[in-house]
């Protein structure tokens, strides 16, 4: 107590001083019963509250975790799917495009055998034999 | 995990993802300044006890939409809406001969009532009863300010942020309180 009476020295002080004084003076009186922290069965009420609050907190942190991760993994493969297609795409390009060549060269009755089942190895081959070249000549030429 | 070490930003990120004794670090943290301040602001151990409950139900309800900000500043800012709501809800303003029921008294009368106790207690009973009546005594904006930074331990930008006043009015605001305040206190001391 003799603290705080020492404290209310405030003559020709500064207001920053002034301040400090006055802030330690109200410090020393929080020590009074009537200022002092609220009745346990308050903090329990207030922590028991908490308590149950953050299991909720903690499920919907997890849930957005998981829709995180799921999300994540759906668009990699997504990203599969979409590179699988394009790779696939890019195959029946090459076929057409042989297919297309076949044409030129070719009659009909050839290009009924040239569906566009056959793989890559077996159209070459055919325009190969169409052209009456072996695959030295053939790539000689191209 | 050293809760005591940890920033209040830290204990509230931590407690929206589910640590309750993150919550109760921080509501330990903040206990005693908010709690006084309570008190003096509503002159009412009861009435401060109930809305001490309250802000901290309200700030557990908005953990997860709190965000970057001071959450010093923040929980302040809850609990002065409190206050004024109660206010509004409850009696226009408080004076220090306001009636009210028993529980409801000023602290001035409440703390003049309390059974004597040792005498250091009943000498600080009797510095607090000062004290206290000179603060009720400041008009209701020097009172705001003042409380908030010496017993809140706000900083004046804090303070007027959270009043949505210009710097320099929290600042002459407490500087005509303090004014007030000291002089009165060299009177009675």
């Amino acid at each position: 107590m003799e603290n705080a009476h020492q404290n209310i020295e405030l003559n020709n002080t500064s207001f920053e001083r002034d301040l400090e004084q006055i802030t330690a003076l109200f410090d020393s009186l929080s020590q009074n019963p009537r200022l002092a922290p609220p009745p346990p069965a308050i903090i329990e009420k207030i922590h028991h509250e908490a308590h149950l609050h953050s299991l909720r907190l903690r499920f919907r942190h997890r849930m957005r975790q998981w829709v995180r991760i799921t999300t994540a993994a759906a668009a990699l493969l997504l990203l599969l799917a979409g590179g699988m297609r394009f790779n696939s795409v890019q195959q029946s390009n090459r076929r057409i495009e042989v297919i297309n060549q076949l044409s030129i060269v070719c009659d009909t009755e050839l290009l009924k055998d040239a569906s566009l089942e056959t793989s890559n190895a077996a159209l070459a081959n055919l325009l190969m034999e169409m052209q009456g070249l072996d695959a030295e000549t053939y790539f000689a030429f191209n | 995990m050293n809760f005591d070490e940890m920033t209040d930003y830290e204990l509230m990120s931590a407690y929206a993802k589910g640590v309750s004794k993150a919550f109760y670090a921080l509501e330990s943290r903040y206990q005693r300044q908010l709690f006084a301040w309570l008190v003096s602001s509503l002159s009412n151990r009861s009435d401060a006890e109930d809305l001490y409950q309250d802000i901290w139900l309200s700030i557990i309800k908005n953990a997860e939409r709190f965000k970057d900000v001071s959450f010093k500043a923040w929980m302040w800012k809850i609990a002065r809406n409190r206050v004024i709501d109660f206010r509004r809800k409850k009696r226009p303003d408080l004076t220090l001969d306001a009636t009210f029921s028993e529980e409801d008294q000023p602290l001035v009368e409440r703390i003049q009532s309390l059974e004597p106790g040792p005498a250091r207690q009943v000498e600080n009973e009797d510095l607090t009863q000062k004290v206290f009546a000179i603060v009720d005594q400041l008009p209701m904006v020097q009172r705001e300010v003042f409380l908030l930074r010496v017993q809140g331990h706000l900083s004046f930008n804090e303070i007027a942020e959270n009043l949505n006043i210009p710097l320099n009015t929290a600042l002459g605001r407490m500087h005509d309180a303090m004014n007030k305040v000291k002089k009165q206190l060299m009177e009675v001391l």
